[in-house]
């Protein structure tokens, strides 16, 4: 719909007044404004819905205590949009919901320029600004002063239709107000919480022992210190729990402690969960790496109701430090997790291996979001079975192996239990650049499965992978598909395999070995742009489909009713109308933050 | 902490006293125009030295002397010929007629006597002529001897091709080397296997493993190299295959000063293509100039880790460390070279002898490389596949030994003993390949350096009382130190992309700079006292003593990496030394990082307390036994402990148990010239430090990372031997042996999954045996024909059998829980024909050396274990005086003549394979 409002503005001869929020420092931006009757003139008869403009705001640290003045940067890139918008941003208290709005402290509503609904929102084209301060000094407005309410608090910035009544676009920023630090390590072997009234300074292993339970409340901070031996890290042993649960407005974030723009990935370790579901090791257990073995340290058994806790809208940082030379952990790690763990909405970004890797168990899994690892975005082996639904991939030319690493077991092709997951719905995009390759492989295809890999994979758009679209590696793999214990159904593919100069065809799309497969056997197959709003935007990305995508195709998958994977996602993709990853996530890339 | 080995300053102290043997030399023994009677005195049952036996020159009741501690005599005297009698408490008198003494030169007048008991294991005459004295007395220490000792000598070092220790001993029966240094003794590995260098306990150089690598040893600073076989109390308790002991240069009986230089040329290396690295000034010397430390920018107690540093301290650091990663290649590789010195002599009651080697060794090895992985339901097939994994080594040998003794009278003795061995590698290698971990054709370089050291020093005392029937009170305190010091590893992993490009790969290895230094200590003191007694149809003597080892070791590791940031900013194709340049070190591009772990710096602690008696019996005219008991106090203690964090606590594993250890050994003498001997002895093997330690461990040098295991226990073992022997004369011998061995509890490689990767462990095994027989004959051909009397055979050939009983616990890991030991061979035989021609002033040795295939890795997950191939091999030496007195010798010697093919093989599929080239030498040395 843009295109055409964009059609219509191009005829407009509207009189434009500029107008100029002058700041202190000769740093400015520059709004232009527009008159209510022009807007109402030029947007007569259309619905503004959506915008190509790109918008991310980012503070110096997220952890304040009380008092503390709140600075906010600003990038935004209207992206060719001319359409007049008003702009409001507003500091919420995620505990009791109470917004403060800038610039004046109100709790009634107003625009960025103090207006009131009744007065009027000032109407403007949104300004181009880059990594500008916003709030405090030398920004447009002073800085915050955070109040002594503790908790999480976000600062929004909002893009609302002329109307000032419906927002078109938010850009999210998460603090929280604490009374103080407090450092963790060590192992938990009670019932422990840790309180969104505090941050967490984590160095070295947390180690949920037999017995113990590890409760983190919502809109918490846990902050991982690099530079310990063994690495920062929370580590679920195969009879601890940890609860973890956050909202979409109050998530769990944990993250690395240098300042932004310093941050790394494997700055600190990450969550590691294991249990005592079947895996594929011969012996029935594995240990995990890193640690010393002991009973608490194996992972696998005979329970495949196993409950390692759950994590609902947590968020890892710059996670995947060296657990061992030449191998490092994964931002989240499952292994032996079985059917009662419980997790949604999770983020791994800027991990320094996969972001999520499962060794065996039967966890299921909703709404993941991988963003810029440096090895593969979702990794499966050692006999994990579970579902996933909704999972989305960002890599950037800075990042990245695989979308899809799939293994049965690396020593032993024939292990059983079939290393068989079943993923619905998936967006995984690779970053566009032909020159760019994998960080620490080579074949950076978007779903790449070897060593017998089983499993199933359903309606998955998988666009722009340097090195193809879905590689099937080797002869034990391709066994599987011969034997109907791996499918591939539903995929959408668009410009993989451009490093080698592939056909934009299915033969260009998939490797040989996939070919026959993808011919003969899955109907479901197509080469087509999937038409995302703005898949290469990295910092604020946006994977929904435009109108006209071939994603709301018919006859993609309908997923089994099986009462974990919701039914009515007939499309392809992550991602219909509803962003799933808005306000707890991130996309930011560290240099954008960079001053 | 890394630090500098710095060995330089002892090392230059010996190049000064060795000096000192061209200063010319008033106070020799030997005056000028005489010659010598040198004699050794020892019992005829039991092969001990007769101290302060009255010796007199026939005819010269002016001229007496008494033997010393070990049973020496010595005459300097006019030349002409003379003949000595002996006589002894509680001995009979014997007589030596006919000895002739030339200037310059030293005649042997040794004596056997026998006590008034009459009852003797060897014959005892009581005239003997001195021709014959001689060969006699060498029977008779073999045959006397209370333990089965199979050795080297001296002279058959010098003979041989052997370059070191480990060369040496590979003749030996019953005992092969494996990966160029550590040796099997019976099939059993080198955790069965201890070394002793003059009587010490010796520490390792290596992180990884228990006993020291022979090949550290030049064979010229060696008087001998024996290796026991058979247990008895007065020896350390960790004992199962054998002993290897090492003994320096002997005191010479007159002044000598050698020089000598080989060069060496390899049919695969010399004068080919082959790659090194920009280095340091002194690296042909085997020293590193400073070039590999680690950069002063770097903090000694705190990791280099974001939030500690800024960015801009990042970049400086990480500039800090030189850019320098790459091999350089070389059109020709130049010949390897040595030069050695050795000089001693006596000055009255000092004697004094030290000897210098020094080698430059240039050697390509070109290796084929694969890991294969399982398929499914047990099919192997190729995983990762490198077939070009090129090594350049140049390794730099340098020993010296510097030994002194001081009598104090013939009764009292001190020795002062001192050896420095270092070997330093540099290591240029390359690959290429398929690596299946990532599916990925990789091309990877790494750059090396190894400085392997150990120092030696010892003091020790010999004092024996006449009053007190001649006892022996022997004391020693050894201080040995070890050093490893690996500095500035530099890998840099790159990948081959379908156009041909090879962009560097960003993978954890790949860009990283390891140090790592490791030193073990050992001071051991130890005293004995042996009273001999004589009684109505026995005799023999009472020992106890007293051992104490205690074993220390640092390890400390420092790990670095060049973590690339914005890899979309780097031209990833330049070449390595591009890629890491200065420019490309910014808070941006690379970045330095550490990823030292907390296992990286650990200590750990062996204190043993042993205390045996035992006594040596003859009685009748046949019968011997030699037996006792040993007690050993055991404390291992291992400490791991992170300095980079401060007030971290260390983690602490403790093995501690007191054993009490029997061992007897009954000789029976079936006739003047042969034995039948038999020996049982309970023995034990510890776990070794890491093995205890609970933390898992990278292996330093790659593969399998590792974790200990704080429940084993040590290995029991118990040894029955038999032998036959049968004495010709001279060295002439033919034996056969059976031995067997039960383990309780071995120690034995396991595997444990992990999270994807499998990770190697260690348990105590259900139980192992270990049975075998031995062959031996050293013969002169001319028993088939007189014409033939310039040739000797020397043969051996040992048969072995062993098992391990893996627990059913191992059943889905391991894929054999039944199978010979790891590292053991079937069969293993030498062969070594020797021609000697006086007449040409030539001798040559031609050596065959088997040893059939071996476990080198356990199989694990449905793939079978690997086997290394039998191996053959032919060396060949040969030796001509240019002068008629000796001083002026060549030496040429052509080793593994048939270039053997070594190969491992795991489920048919070659696993590994590389050839060496065949290497001819050309030395000479003079004597002045």
């Amino acid at each position: 719909m843009h295109l055409r409002t964009l059609a219509k503005l191009a005829t407009l001869t509207a009189a434009l007044s500029v107008g100029l929020l002058a700041a202190d420092s000769g740093q400015s931006l520059r709004f232009a404004s527009v008159s209510p009757n022009d807007a109402v003139k030029e947007l007569s008869g259309f619905e503004q819905l959506e915008t190509p403009a790109a918008m991310w705001i980012w503070s110096d640290k997220y952890v304040y205590q009380p008092g503390e003045q709140l600075s906010l940067n600003w990038t935004i890139k209207p992206n060719g949009d001319l359409i007049p918008y008003t702009l409001v941003a507003y500091r919420q208290n995620n505990q009791t919901g109470e917004k403060t709005y800038l610039p004046n402290g109100t709790t009634e509503a107003t625009d960025i320029f103090g207006n009131t609904v009744e007065q009027g929102f000032n109407i403007v084209r949104l300004p181009s600004a880059e990594k500008q301060t916003l709030v405090g000094s030398g920004g447009m407005f002073p800085a915050i002063t955070l109040p002594s309410e503790l908790g999480m608090h976000t600062v929004v910035v909002e893009v609302r239709d002329y109307t000032g009544g419906r927002v078109v676009k938010a850009a999210y920023w998460k603090v929280g107000v604490v009374e103080g630090f407090e450092d963790i390590t060590g192992d938990v072997t009670d019932n422990r919480t840790l309180v969104n009234t505090k941050a967490y300074r984590l160095s070295g292993l947390m180690i949920v022992r037999a017995g113990g339970v590890l409760n983190i409340e919502p809109g918490t901070f846990v902050i991982g210190q690099p530079g310990s031996q063994p690495p920062s890290a929370i580590i679920v042993s195969n009879s601890g729990r940890l609860e973890a649960k956050g909202t979409r407005s109050r998530p769990i974030i944990m993250t690395s402690s240098p300042p932004f723009g310093q941050r790394r990935a494997g700055d600190w370790g990450g969550v590691v969960m294991m249990g005592q579901a079947p895996v594929n090791w011969p012996s029935g257990t594995g240990n995990i790496e890193g640690l010393p073995p002991s009973d608490d340290t194996v992972y696998g058994g005979t329970d495949p109701e196993h409950n390692c806790g759950s994590m609902s809208y947590v968020r890892l940082e710059f996670a995947g430090a060296e657990l061992r030379p030449n191998d490092e952990i994964n931002a989240f790690t499952w292994a032996g997790c079985g059917k009662q763990t419980s997790l949604d909405h999770l983020q791994a970004h800027y991990g320094l291996d996969d972001s999520f890797e499962w060794f065996g168990g039967n966890n299921d899994a909703k709404y993941l979001l991988s963003s810029y690892p440096r090895d593969d975005n979702f990794d499966s082996q050692i006999g994990w079975t579970g579902r996933v639904q909704f999972f989305a991939a960002i890599i950037n030319a800075d990042n990245s192996n695989r979308g899809f690493e799939w293994d049965n077991n690396e020593n032993d092709f024939g292990a059983v239990p079939l290393n068989s997951p079943t993923f619905y719905n998936g967006t995984l995009v690779g970053d566009g650049d032909i020159t760019d390759q994998g960080v620490d492989e080579g074949t950076v295809a978007g779903i790449y499965l070897r060593r017998g890999a089983g499993g199933s994979i359903n309606n998955v758009v998988v666009q722009n992978w340097v090195d193809g679209g879905i590689n099937i590696n080797d002869d034990a793999t391709q066994a599987r598909l011969d034997a109907g214990e791996l499918s591939l159904n539903g995929i959408l593919m668009w410009k993989n395999g451009m490093f080698s100069g592939a056909a934009n065809d299915l033969a260009g799309q998939v490797n040989d070995r996939a070919l026959t497969y993808v011919t003969t056997q899955a109907p479901n197959m197509m080469v087509a742009d999937p038409m995302l709003r703005r898949p290469f935007e990295f910092s604020d990305i946006d994977f929904r489909p435009m109108l006209g995508s071939p994603v709301f195709r018919a006859n993609w998958v309908q997923p089994p009713d099986d009462g974990f994977f919701d039914q009515t996602a007939r499309y392809n993709g992550a991602f219909a109308d509803v962003d799933w990853t808005e306000e707890w996530t991130t996309t930011i890339q560290e240099q954008d933050m960079a001053k | 902490m890394i630090r500098p080995i710095s060995l330089r300053t002892p090392f230059a102290a010996l190049v000064l006293l060795c000096a000192g043997f061209l200063l010319p030399d008033q106070a020799s023994g030997q005056p000028a125009g005489q010659g010598s009677i040198l004699g050794f005195v020892f019992d005829a049952n039991t092969g001990e030295p007769i101290r302060g036996a009255q010796v007199s020159l026939d005819g010269q009741t002016d001229n007496n002397s008494r033997t010393d501690l070990d049973g020496t005599y010595r005459f300097n005297l006019a030349p002409g010929t003379y003949s000595v009698t002996v006589t002894a408490e509680k001995f009979l008198p014997a007589k030596v007629e006919g000895i002739v003494v030339t200037a310059g030169e030293i005649a042997d007048g040794s004596v056997v006597l026998s006590t008034e008991t009459e009852v003797t294991t060897v014959e005892v005459v009581a005239t003997v002529e001195a021709s014959t004295a001689t060969a006699e007395a060498l029977i008779a220490e073999r045959k006397l001897a209370p333990v089965v000792s199979d050795g080297i000598s001296h002279e058959e070092i010098k003979n041989s091709t052997a370059s070191d220790a480990a060369g040496a001993v590979e003749k030996v029966t019953g005992v092969s080397v494996v990966e160029g240094g550590y040796v099997y003794v019976r099939g059993l590995g080198e955790r069965y296997s201890s070394t002793m260098l003059n009587n010490a306990m010796l520490p390792t150089t290596e992180p990884e493993r228990r006993v020291v690598p022979l090949d550290l040893f030049p064979a010229s600073l060696l008087n001998d190299v024996k290796v026991l076989k058979t247990y008895t109390p007065d020896m350390p308790g960790e004992f199962a295959g054998g002993v290897v002991k090492l003994e320096t240069v002997e005191f010479p009986r007159q002044k000598i000063f050698t020089v000598g230089t080989t060069i060496g040329f390899n049919s695969r290396t010399t004068f080919k293509p082959g790659d090194t690295y920009r280095g340091g000034s002194r690296d042909f010397f085997g020293f590193d100039d400073g070039t590999r430390d680690l950069p002063s920018l770097v903090p000694q107690d705190g990791r280099v880790f974001p939030g500690a540093f800024t960015p801009q301290e990042f970049q400086e650091i990480g500039r800090a460390f030189p850019n320098n990663w790459q091999p350089v290649p070389q059109d020709s590789v130049r010949p390897t070279v040595g030069y050695s010195i050795a000089g001693g002599n006596t000055w009255g009651k000092l004697g004094v002898v030290g000897a210098i080697t020094f080698t430059n060794k240039l050697q390509r090895q070109s290796e084929l490389l694969r890991y294969l992985v399982n398929t499914g339901g047990g099919n192997a097939a190729i995983f990762t596949d490198y077939p070009d994994y090129v090594a350049d080594s140049e390794s730099v040998r340098l020993g010296g030994v510097m030994n002194l003794a001081y009598s104090i009278n013939p009764s009292h003795k001190l020795i002062f003993r001192n050896t420095l061995t270092r070997e330093t590698d540099k290591e240029a290698r390359t690959f290429s390949g398929l690596n299946g971990g990532i599916d990925t054709v990789i091309q990877d370089q790494r750059l090396r350096w190894v400085e392997r050291s150990l120092v030696s020093t010892g003091l020790e005392g010999q004092h024996s009382f006449n009053r007190l029937h001649n006892s022996l009170f022997t004391w020693q305190l050894t201080y040995s130190t070890s050093k490893r010091d690996e500095p500035d590893f530099r890998e840099v992993v790159r990948t081959l992309r379908p156009d041909g490009t090879t962009p560097y790969l960003a993978s954890p290895q790949s860009g990283t700079r390891f140090y790592n230094y490791l030193t073990d200590h050992i001071i051991e003191p130890q005293a004995s006292w042996a009273t001999p007694f004589y009684g109505k149809g026995f005799s023999g003597k009472v020992e106890v003593g007293f051992r104490g080892t205690f074993r220390d070791r640092d390890f400390a590791a420092r790990r670095f990496r060049f973590v690339p940031l914005r890899l979309s900013q780097l031209d990833l194709t330049a070449p390595s030394d591009e890629l890491f340049a200065p420019e490309n070190i910014t808070p941006d591009l690379f970045q330095i990082r550490e990823n030292t772990r907390g296992t990286d710096q650990y200590t750990a602690a062996m204190d043993v307390y042993a205390g045996y008696a035992m006594v040596d019996l003859s009685f009748g005219a046949k019968w011997r036994v030699v037996g006792g008991v040993r007690v050993e106090d055991a404390v291992i203690d291992v400490e791991t402990l992170d300095p980079l964090i401060p007030g971290a606590v260390p983690a602490v594993s403790t093995l501690a148990n007191r054993d009490p250890l029997p061992g007897v050994n009954v000789i029976y003498a079936l006739s003047p010239k042969s034995n039948l001997r038999f020996g049982y002895s309970e023995t034990l093997s510890r776990p070794d430090f890491r093995e205890l330690s609970p933390f898992d461990f990278v292996n330093v040098l790659g593969g399998y990372s590792f974790a200990g295991n704080p429940n084993l226990v040590r290995a029991k073992i118990k040894n029955f031997d038999a032998r036959w022997e049968h004495f010709f004369g001279g060295s002439q011998l033919v034996a056969a042996s059976y031995f067997y061995k039960d383990f309780t509890n071995p120690i034995e490689v396991t595997i444990q999954p992990t999270t994807g990767d499998l990770r190697q462990s260690y348990i105590n095994a259900a139980g192992g045996t270990n049975q075998g027989v031995e062959f031996e004959l050293r013969r002169s051909l001319a028993v088939l024909n007189p014409k033939l009397a310039q040739f000797n055979v020397q043969a051996n050939l040992t048969l072995v059998d062993s098992q391990v009983q893996l627990g059913e616990a191992q059943r889905n890991l391991l894929t054999s829980l039944q199978r010979p030991m790891m590292g053991q061979s079937k069969v293993v035989y030498n062969l070594i024909t020797e021609w000697l021609k006086p007449r040409w002033r030539s001798n040559a040795r031609f050596y065959v050396n088997h040893v059939s295939r071996r476990i080198t890795d356990v199989g694990a997950l449905g793939l079978p274990d690997v086997y290394q191939q039998g191996n053959t091999f032919l060396d060949f030496v040969y030796q001509y005086s240019f002068r008629e007195d000796g001083r002026w010798n060549m030496r040429f010697t052509a080793e593994n003549l048939t270039d053997n093919h070594y190969q491992w093989i795991q489920a048919d599929i070659t696993q590994r394979s590389f050839r060496l080239g065949r290497t001819y030498s050309v030395g000479t040395t003079y004597s002045f």
